[in-house]
């Protein structure tokens, strides 16, 4: 954020270096175990992800019928489904998809939530009414429904999906976002600001957008879980990813088929789902911890 | 508060005249006819059909015959199952539903409430940290994983209670109850926690201790009512949730309600239907979120018209 | 004889930096029929002692290390919480700074006033709403009757502390400890509850602990004023003899910093304007009310408002809570927009200027504001927050900025060291100075500072009035001071405005107006001002 540069070394004093308030909240959540070990987990799923086209054990789509449903071995680290494919690397491809999902379809909720709710909360008055008014209109219309029948009607795409997803999730994000900007207009120092003489621009730039980025990355950690679930969701009806892809939701809903001969094929999937849905709410929770001005030192 | 509720109900109508709107052009524009798909049928009998159910009209006439239609009631017949009507299915699976919903919404709330608001009490302490660990659990564990896993624990393994079916056998209502609303009891239980927590903050509350009131009164006559406003506000969009939900679990415990039909519809194209049951599902959740509003506005002192003054 | 004994008491919090003291080994007596005035700035444990008599201080992390609390045969902090509770509300009864937030917003006033009384009595409902009606007439609600049902939100601020008193009273205790009990109230206002208080003690021959930071405020009524410090009692004694002769250095600078005796009047300034406002009018429109009953409120802020200020003045602005003076500073920065009238300063009219034009004068009228925690961006450093004046004006450029930030910094008297760092690392009166460094950065010509030194201490608050005093006469500034603090006004500034419902009612030198008001209102508003005779 320091724009302006400083000379190098000033022999007349030396200065005492501050932390600032960004430097204070790593320092918290670097005490917060569970939220480093949950930033830990992701960031190996993460690489896992990227690098699954070349590390993945086998293929995810070649069946082997000789080794349908075998047990978890030295070969099949998780064991092989129905059709004699390797779970672990199926797992790996649906953990792309499902993350990919997520993050492309928050990113769309991030623009989309981000831009209206900052335009409302700075306008204000009779716009902003009008535009919460369409938020809460659409906050009531039951959406994973409306989702399913988008999926119905416009065939199962990816890409559809994401943007359903995205489409879906934008609305919390834009009544957080009015929140903030809303709170942080009457803030003295934006006044401050004003009356130095600051272009509205300058200081949605230099003061508002800088206080406003603790919520806004907290809450985009807290809408990939729920993306992720909304995915799986469907794919868990089968309304999602389509064979012979996998996607985590859609291997459970595999799973469950067989659950009472081959359980691993329902406990693997399930317990990665689950565990990174944790991880992502618990890194989330602990940034916003972190962030919080109430708990910072004073 | 009369004034209030029949301004709602009117702001409600054009809420829904847009779903409507919406769901139908949509549905109308999706690429494929219903009987496509019907291999054996000859173009005579796909024209019949397309007579039939008025699709050779153009769309604004079907749309606004489908509008008079709705308005006496009438969702239509079934594309798929051509001698039943949509008002039928709906008849038949939405009771199971609705009874399925309100069991988990009951469930969620006598679990999360208690379990929320003792945590609040001791917060950073055993009894705050275990049940919000659960509770963080019961948030990751999606219902369509945590569904079967309770299947297998207390269905198969140790045969405790039937794994499928809906007021068939005795018992057999308890697991898909319990797998729909355990991830609302968990939302619950944080935000009666966030909520008791900011309550228990306030001056007011520290009015009251110095009065002399003992802690569970501080907590019941105090504390709990502005402390479950924000679960209040979130009943709206948990019934939301809870309608879809019940999908999964209709699905996961085979259970005859209106969301195993839709979800069928779905895979049909049978349009009259989806189109029939999104309209119905989503005047339901306007209705539930206007019931949200007037608790809200209930609890609320500021909010309601003082009688005097 | 004594009603309360507070003996060797010492109280700690314990967090994960380690154990703090909040009282430290304090003893005093609370002689029966009297009033006891605790006087201490924020984080002496004025507060912290008087609510470990009730045990209202959250343990952990806070603990009563040892003392004793001897009140009516008893030792206070050896009683059971069930045997406290018994004590709490019938034998000592509190009431609290806010009464906005100290009342609970969801039940009536009498609800809350019956639930106190049945607790410890057993009366029937309706004998309880009697006694209830009765407390509450006898603290000055007279339709007592017809207003019982009501919620606090629909009561002024004023009539809640009256309700919370009342509260107190209704259980007919013996003790009564009022924690900063005026302080979040208009001075006039204030003035009614301290005579209030004074009467309701004179009647029941009630025992009072009065906790303040304000010795003025106590000095009239109490019998007994201990002065807390850090934890310490510093001094004890009677009123006249403390304020007549105080010994310890602390008492001396607490009544060192009440300022009693006004501005010396120096002819400095000219008889040119530099700041003149003709018929200023700012009104909000304010929708309120539930949607569905929205009432459209038109709310005339300031209304047709007339003032100029000479070049080198400083003219204190004052009223209480929604007079609108705030509004008025803030229309003269343009910081809400006028509807009517003209703003000129050195003869351009302010309201008249584009965007553009508006930028560069804004080099000449800087503004100070009340909250120094809220006016300080918290992610920028301090050398941020000064630069940013500064080259946007092109005042300094990138090579001797730091110099002129230096150079700001030694104005306000803090130290150079300290540039790199950020808002929340300082005390409130550092920010204030750091924020008033942002103000003098232009070497602006008019200086609107808005409640500058309320959100401070008080001995804080005379070094601070003092900068400010130093600095206005070092660059010749001109300053509109707006301040409901009328001794503070009377201190600082050569003139006064009095404002009153958007309106001003009078303008005149601050020494004949404080002498002899003429508006019945500014009467009324100076008669209220605690004062040390």
């Amino acid at each position: 954020m320091t724009e302006f540069v400083m000379p190098e070394s000033n022999p007349e004093t030396n200065i005492e270096q501050g932390s600032s308030l960004w430097q204070d909240a790593f320092l918290r959540l670097r005490k917060n175990k569970l939220a480093m070990f949950s930033l830990c987990f992701l960031i190996t799923l993460a690489l896992i992800s990227i690098l699954t086209p070349l590390i993945a054990p086998y293929s995810y789509e070649a069946q082997n019928l000789y080794l349908s449903a075998t047990a978890p071995s030295a070969e099949h680290w998780l064991g092989t489904d129905v059709l004699g494919r390797d779970l672990l690397t199926r797992l790996m491809y649906g953990g792309r998809i499902s993350l990919t999902v997520g993050i492309i379809a928050t990113t769309v909720a991030l623009l989309i939530g981000v831009t209206w709710g900052a335009v409302a909360g700075y306008i204000g008055g009779k716009t902003d009414m009008f535009m919460m008014r369409i938020v809460d209109i659409l906050y009531a219309l039951p959406f994973s429904i409306f989702i399913i029948l988008l999926t119905v009607v416009f065939g199962k795409s990816l890409l559809l999906l994401f943007l359903a997803i995205g489409a879906v999730e934008w609305l919390t994000m834009a009544r957080i976002i009015r929140g903030q900007v809303l709170s942080l207009k009457k803030q003295e120092y934006i006044e401050a600001a004003t009356a130095i003489g600051l272009s509205r621009w300058q200081i949605i730039r230099r003061h508002l957008i800088p206080n406003a980025l603790g919520p806004i990355i907290v809450y985009t950690t807290l809408t990939i879980p729920s993306v992720i679930l909304l995915e799986s969701f469907l794919s868990f009806l089968g309304l999602g990813i389509q064979p012979p892809q996998s996607s985590w939701g859609s291997l459970i809903s595999n799973g469950v088929e067989t659950m009472e001969e081959y359980p691993w094929l329902l406990i693997f999937p399930g317990g990665v789902l689950s565990l990174t849905l944790f991880s992502l709410n618990f890194l989330g929770d602990g940034l916003r911890d972190a962030l919080d001005p109430r708990v910072s030192k004073d | 508060m009369i004034k209030f509720i029949f301004l709602r109900v009117f702001q409600a109508i054009p809420v829904l005249l847009f779903v409507i709107t919406i769901t139908f052009v949509m549905v109308r524009s999706a690429p494929g006819g219903p009987f496509d798909e019907d291999r054996a049928a000859p173009p005579e009998v796909i024209k019949n059909l397309n007579e039939k159910y008025n699709l050779d009209a153009p769309i604004y006439v079907q749309y606004f015959d489908y509008l008079k239609q709705l308005a006496q009631g009438d969702f239509g017949p079934s594309f798929k199952y051509p001698n039943r009507s949509v008002n039928e299915m709906i008849y038949t699976g939405f009771p199971i539903t609705l009874e399925l919903a309100l069991y988990a919404m009951l469930f969620a709330i006598f679990v999360g409430v208690p379990i929320g608001a003792a945590a609040a009490l001791k917060p950073n302490s055993i009894q705050d940290y275990l049940p919000m660990s659960v509770s963080m659990l019961g948030i990751c564990l999606p219902s369509f994983v945590l569904g079967p896993v309770l299947v297998l624990i207390f269905g198969i393994w140790f045969e405790l209670l039937p794994v499928s079916g809906w007021g068939v056998s005795a018992g057999d209502k308890i697991l898909p109850t319990v797998t729909l609303g355990s991830t609302y009891a968990a939302y619950i239980a944080r935000i009666t926690r966030g909520g008791m927590l900011e309550v228990l903050s306030m001056d007011y509350i520290r009015t009251a201790r110095a009065k002399g009131l003992n802690a569970y009164n501080v907590v019941i006559k105090h504390a709990l009512r502005p402390g479950i406003t924000p679960v209040v506000t979130f009943l709206g969009p948990a019934i939301a949730g809870l309608l879809g939900g019940s999908f999964v679990v209709e699905t996961i415990f085979q259970i005859p309600g209106l969301g195993r039909f839709y979800i069928q519809a779905a895979f049909n194209r049978d349009y009259t239907m989806i189109l029939g049951t999104t309209i119905f599902f989503a005047a339901l959740i306007l209705l539930f979120n206007l019931i949200s509003d007037v608790i809200l506005v209930w609890l609320n002192p500021k909010l309601r018209k003082a009688p005097s003054n | 004889m004594s009603a309360l004994s507070v003996k060797n008491l010492t109280i700690s919090f314990h967090s994960r930096e380690g154990r703090s003291v909040a009282v430290d080994g304090i003893s005093f007596d609370l002689n029966e029929g009297e009033i006891l005035g605790i006087v201490g700035e924020s984080g002496s444990g004025k507060s912290v002692t008087c609510y470990s008599l009730l045990g209202l201080i959250p343990c952990p992390p806070g603990k009563i290390d040892s003392g004793s609390a001897l009140f009516q045969g008893q030792d206070l902090f050896s009683l059971s919480e069930k045997e406290l509770r018994k004590v709490r509300g019938k034998k000592i009864s509190m009431i609290f700074q806010d009464p906005m937030t100290s009342l609970n917003p969801y039940m009536t006033i009498g609800n809350q006033i019956i639930e106190s009384i049945c607790i410890h009595e057993k009366l029937s409902k309706k004998d309880a709403r009697q006694r209830a009606i009765e407390s509450l007439v006898e603290v000055g609600i007279n339709d007592a009757a017809s207003r019982i049902d009501s919620y606090p939100h629909e009561y002024s601020g004023g009539m809640r502390q009256r309700v919370m008193i009342a509260m107190a009273l209704a259980t007919k205790p013996d003790l009564l400890i009022a924690d900063e009990p005026t302080t979040a109230l208009d001075v006039t206002i204030q003035a009614q509850i301290i005579d209030l208080l004074a009467d309701i003690q004179k009647k029941h021959k009630l025992s009072i602990i009065f906790i303040t930071h304000d010795l003025a405020v106590i000095h009239k009524i109490a019998h007994q004023i201990i002065v807390m410090e850090k934890g310490l009692i510093v001094e004890r004694g009677e009123p006249k003899s403390l304020f007549e002769s105080p010994k310890h250095p602390y008492t001396q600078k607490l009544i060192s910093a009440i300022p009693t005796t006004g501005k010396q009047v120096e002819n400095a300034s000219t008889d040119q304007f530099l700041l003149e406002v003709k018929n200023l009018h700012t009104t909000f429109r304010d929708s309120s009310g539930p949607f569905w009953n929205r009432t459209l409120e038109e709310v005339k802020a300031v209304n047709n408002v007339s003032l100029a200020l000479r070049k080198g003045e400083i003219v204190g602005l004052v009223g209480e809570s929604g007079s609108g003076k705030s509004t008025l500073g803030r229309s003269i920065m343009r910081l809400v927009n006028a509807e009517s009238g003209e703003v000129l300063i050195e003869g351009t009219n302010l309201l008249g200027l584009k965007d553009n034009e508006l930028k560069d004068a804004r080099r000449n009228f800087q503004m100070i504001f009340q909250d120094p925690y809220a006016s300080l961006n918290p992610r920028m450093t301090v050398f941020d927050t000064l630069a940013e004046p500064l080259l946007l004006h092109k005042i300094a450029d990138k090579n001797n900025v730091a110099e002129k930030i230096n150079i700001l910094m030694d104005e306000v008297g803090l130290d150079r060291r300290f540039v790199r760092k950020y808002p929340h690392e300082f005390s409130g009166g550092q920010r204030q100075r750091v924020a008033i460094a942002r103000a003098i950065a232009l070497r602006p010509k008019l200086i609107i500072a808005d409640e500058p030194v309320s959100a401070l201490d008080v001995t804080i608050q005379s070094q601070v009035l003092d900068l400010l005093l130093r600095l206005t006469k070092q660059y010749q500034l001109t300053m509109l001071f707006i301040s409901h603090d009328l001794s503070v006004v009377r201190y600082i500034c050569d003139r006064v405005a009095v404002m009153k419902s958007g309106q001003l009612v009078e303008i005149e030198d601050t020494e004949t107006l404080y002498n002899d008001p003429q508006h019945p209102y500014s009467k009324q508003l100076l008669s209220a001002i605690p004062r040390i005779e």
